[in-house]
Order: C-alpha cells, then structure tokens, then sequence
C-alpha cells in the first residue's frame, strides 16, 4: 500500500527555537491519524508544515509520493479546519462552501451540485447555508469549515483541533459525527488535538508530541496500554507509574499501570500481586470513582472502581494487580 | 429632579455650540442668499428679497461649474482611493522601520500648510520642474510636458493633498484583517491575486465606503489646487465662492453657491446612506 503521506526529518526552527524537531512518520491512505500533545509542543505547527502554510527548515513532505517540500500551499490541494474556522465574515454559509470551487473557476451547476451535495452530506439545512457566518452557531459553523475543505476533493484533511470551541455535548456528538464521515468520503486526515478521548476515541493512528519531538506514533490500544515514555503514558490519561521492584518484578524500570486495571477487595485476590494500602481520597467521576490509596512502603496508587466503595477514607483495603498487564516503560529501562 | 431633565441640561452646551457655529451661520448664509446684489457700493442691498441668485447660478456657466466639481471630485476620490491603496499594500509590505517613515512622511504632509505643498507642486511641475527636466534628461520627451496651469495639475495637487488620510485608513485596516484568513484562502488554493480579489478587497469595502464619502465631500469643496494649478475651465464651486465674495464683492451670489456647495455635500453623503437604510428596511 503506498503512503498517502510521509514526513522525512520534517524540523522547523521559529526564531531561535526548534518548533518541530526530527519528525518522520507516514500514513495510509485512508487512515485517521491523531496529533496529540500539550500546548506550545508543535504539533500544529507541524499541521501548517503540510498544509503549506509554512515551509520547513529541514526535511521534505511526501503526498502520494511526490515531494511536496517546496509547493506552495495553494496547489498542494489539501483541506484545512482551523481552530477558529476562520469562515470568511463577508461570504454566506454557501459561498464560504463554493470558496474552493469558484477560484478553480468550476462551472455555476457544478458549484451548486457539489456544495448541496456536501452540505447534505455534513448536515447543513438550505436555510443555514444563506446565513453569514456571524449568523451560525458554533456547531454549524464547525459544519461549514469541514465542508469547505472538503468539496474540492483534496488529497488530505488536516484538522487543527476542530471541537476546542465546542461545549462537551456538541463536542461528542459532531466527535463521531467526523469519523463516520471521514470512513464515508475515505480521506486520509491528520487531527491535532490536546484532548486524548478524542484522539482515543477517533483515530487509527495516535502521534503523541512533547517540545518539537514525536515521542511515539502507534494503534490507540497500544499507545494506551504500551507507552514509551512517562510522558506518553501521563498524557494518555489517569496512570500508574511506580517502580518496577515494588511489583515484585526484578528489573530497574519504572512500570505503568492504568487505574482500571488494578482491583480491589474480594477482586484482588484472583491477582498475582497483592497489597494492602490505606485510603488517601475517593473522587466521584461520574461513571467511576477514583480511588487513591497508599502502602506501607510509601507508594502512591490511583484505581477505578465502577462500584461506589463501600468504605471511606482511611479504611485499609486490599489491592491486586496481573502482573502481566503490567508494562514496563522502555524509555527507564535501566538494565539491558 | 427628573433624569431626562438632567440628560437635557448636560445636552444644552453641546446644543449651543452647534446652533453658534453651524445653524445661525447656515442660516444668516441662505438670509444673504436671497438679498439683491450690490449696485454699485456695497457687497448687498439690505432688506430685500430676491430669487435671482439661483437663477443665476443655474445659468449655463453655472450649470458647467457645478458638473465640473461634481465631476473632479469624483475624479480625485477615484484616483485618490486607487494610489492610496497601492500606497497602503506597499506600507504592510514593508519592514518595521521603512514602515514607520513612510507613515511620519505622510502624516507629515498633513501638518505641512496646504499652501506651501501647493507652491511646492507648481515647481516641480512646471515647465522647468524637476519632472519635465528629469523626463528630457532620460531623453524620454523631447518637449516640456504641461502638467501645470490644466486640469492634470489640479487633479495632481488635490490627489496630493487627500492620499495621505486615505492611506493611514486603508493601512490600518489592511493591518487589522486578520493574517490567518488569508492562510486559509491560500490553502483553499487561491492565488496571490484571488486572496487580495476575493478576500482582501471584500474585507476592505465598508472602509473604502466610509473613505470614498469622505473624499467627495472634502473634494466637492476642492480650491487651492484648481485655484493655483488649474486654469479657468477647471472653476469649481469654491473658486466661484471666493471670485464672489473677494474680488467681485457679490456676497449674494457667493452666498448661493455656497448654499448649493453645501446641499450637494449633503445629498452625495445622503444617498448612500438613505440607500442603505431603504435596502435594509426591505430586506427586514
């Protein structure tokens, strides 16, 4: 299968900084790949060094296999989201959609065909697509970005943390609403993103970003239980990470264990690994109830537990942890 | 004491300023407009009443000064607006400091007396100006170019003289359009050419509106350049003004044409105004 895209020792300096430090990756055609990582890392950076947007100090792009490095972002034919939609305020819901057509000088029935058929498909009414962009509310004008960067059929989708301005119940909704979409159209789409259930939930790629750097590309699942790095592992949600020789497991490594894998009580006695510890905080979740808890030997541990806990902080409880399921962190591994 | 009372006390300076400075003005202008000319002493005959002003004013003499000014006004409002906007892009273009010399030199200009400008622009484009020497010097014409005393040179001094306030707008509002909505209309794949057609210009036209009004009512009051670089077919309203009022001694009939001058100000800020009142009634 050839790459749809591919970045080869992409670096991008910003005055005397290093914004984008050594990137390579490549993705699938037809693939979801997420950008994930903390404010001020790169990652979107990296996001207008495809788009064009900005050219790279060192490395070289690659769409379909041709060497984009020194295109100009308006003839590289890739689609942009940005974070604040930037919709042109002078310009329609309708005639922000045909944008991308009337410059490439379509004719009038094609426009039309193609920006009712886009709108139909992104679930955009007649009567929104006359209103101006100041007229749209924040959904529909998240509606009208992506069907702007779609209708001219491009090569990529880029998507720069697209639901950051959306409430949490819109921002779940139009979440799914994208994949389904991009699974419809089969377009290859790079997300950046700071929020990991979303990239979680979304994507069939995960990049986690740290200060320029690409710290570890992977499947969700693997990135999720698997990481590389304390970093990747902190970032991807609530963790446990503890030294190695605590679980019993003679190597000099720090290993990860996520809250929900570990038990409790009458559960953690079917566990290879055993402990009693006494409760610090119980913290309601909503779905779970965060458990934190301390050994005798100084040891720290957060657990989820589906069922309200029947004793409150302070009481001493049993823990247990598979031993399997425990990883070791590959980047603290001290003794190979 | 009651708050619209109070509103009502604070509005009363204001109120008389205007009513001192503009409206008893206005209205002791359009009193002499309607007195008889002076015969022999005198600048009017007092205590009369009398139509034949306007009636003079709408002669065909009058006629051509009144679509000569209309006309020249929209001419250096056209002109004006096109070389202040090429002037604007050139100045975001620029680096910080060229930048900040390039908006001294026009702000300058506008401290500079109008006067001495003027003087300024009958030397360089007279027939031994630095422009007709420098064009014979390149050997790019062979005789002296007439840019003074003609409608080119009134055209030149009154550009001269409201480039720089359209500029400084236009600079600040190409600067206040956000970058980012350019970026995006690049990446949607339009050219240089298209972002600047498609959405800088757009972006730009309430300020160019609010400007082009502007330019036409400073320009329909247009004096020292058809007066100093023009020649006497290029007589607008305000020449007429002052050949009535400081040489001729006819204050009625300067009157008039001032009255006239300041209703044409009126309707040409009027218009688009009512225009698009009446067009936001219909679409509501």
């Amino acid at each position: 299968m050839i790459n749809k895209i591919k970045l080869e020792n992409l670096t991008y300096y910003y005055r005397d900084k290093k914004a984008v430090d050594d990137i390579s990756l490549s993705l699938h055609s037809g693939k979801f790949l997420t950008i994930l990582g903390p404010s001020g890392c790169g990652k979107t950076t990296v996001l207008k060094l495809i788009g064009g947007y900005l050219s790279p100090t060192k490395g070289s792009i690659f769409i379909d296999g041709i060497d984009v490095t020194s295109t100009s972002a308006c003839s590289r034919k890739i689609g942009m989201v940005f974070q604040n939609y930037l919709l042109f305020p002078h310009l329609s819901a309708r005639k922000n959609i045909a944008f991308p057509l009337e410059i490439r000088r379509l004719p009038k029935n094609e426009c039309i065909q193609k920006v009712n058929a886009i709108s139909e498909l992104i679930g955009l009414s007649q009567k929104e697509l006359e209103r101006n962009p100041s007229e749209l509310s924040g959904g529909q004008q998240q509606r009208v970005a992506l069907a702007r960067a779609l209708v001219f059929e491009p090569h990529l989708l880029l998507l720069d943390e697209p639901l950051a301005n959306l409430d949490k119940e819109l921002r779940t909704k139009l979440r799914s609403e994208l994949r389904r979409l991009q699974k419809e159209i089969k377009i290859t789409t790079i997300m950046v993103t700071h929020d990991h259930e979303e990239a979680l939930s979304n994507s069939d790629f995960i990049g986690v970003m740290n200060q320029g750097k690409l710290m570890q590309i992977n499947d969700p699942k693997i990135i999720y239980d698997n990481p590389h790095s304390v970093f990747v592992a902190n970032f991807l949600g609530q963790t446990n990470i503890i030294p190695a020789n605590l679980l019993n497991i003679s190597r000099s490594a720090m290993a990860h264990i996520r809250p929900e894998k570990i038990k409790i009580e009458n559960y953690a006695s079917e566990c290879n690994w055993q402990k009693k510890g006494t409760i610090t905080a119980i913290t309601f979740m909503g779905a779970d109830f965060l458990i934190e808890l301390i050994t005798n030997e100084g040891a720290q541990f957060k657990i989820l537990s589906r069922n309200p806990p029947l004793f409150s902080v302070g009481s001493t409880i049993t823990m247990g942890i598979d031993i399997e399921s425990v990883w070791l962190i590959p980047d603290t591994l001290n003794d190979l | 004491m009651n708050k619209k009372l109070i509103s009502y006390i604070f509005i009363i300076p204001a109120l008389s300023l205007i009513i001192l400075t503009i409206i008893t003005p206005l209205f002791l202008m359009i009193r002499v407009s309607f007195l008889k000319p002076p015969e022999g002493t005198g600048f009017y005959i007092p205590d009369t009443f009398s139509i034949q002003n306007y009636q003079s004013v709408f002669d065909t003499y009058g006629v051509s000064i009144i679509i000569n000014t209309i006309i020249f006004a929209l001419e250096v409002s056209f002109f004006s607006i096109l070389f202040g906007f090429a002037f604007a892009i050139i100045m975001q273009k620029l680096r910080y400091l060229w930048r900040i010399i390039f908006i001294t030199s026009l702000l300058l200009l506008k401290f500079i007396s109008p006067l001495i400008i003027i003087f300024g622009l009958q030397r360089i484009l007279g027939g031994h100006g630095i422009v007709n020497e420098s064009l014979i010097t390149m050997h790019l014409i062979n005789e002296h170019l007439d840019l003074n005393r003609n409608h080119i040179g009134a055209l030149i001094a009154e550009i001269y003289l409201t480039i720089p306030f359209i500029t400084i707008f236009l600079f600040y509002r190409l600067n206040s359009i956000d970058k980012e909505y350019l970026n995006a209309a690049t990446g949607l794949g339009a050219s240089n050419y298209q972002v600047f057609r498609k959405i800088t210009l757009p972006m730009c036209y309430p300020t160019i509106f609010i400007i082009w009004q502007l330019s036409i009512a400073w320009n329909l009051g247009s004096f020292l350049g058809p007066l100093f670089l023009g020649n006497p077919s290029n007589t607008t309203m305000s020449c007429e003004v002052y050949h009535q009022a400081f040489e001729v001694g006819n204050w009625p009939l300067a009157a008039t044409w001032s009255v006239l001058m300041a209703s044409i100000i009126m309707t040409f800020i009027s218009i688009p105004k009512l225009t698009t009142s009446f067009i936001l009634k219909k679409n509501s």
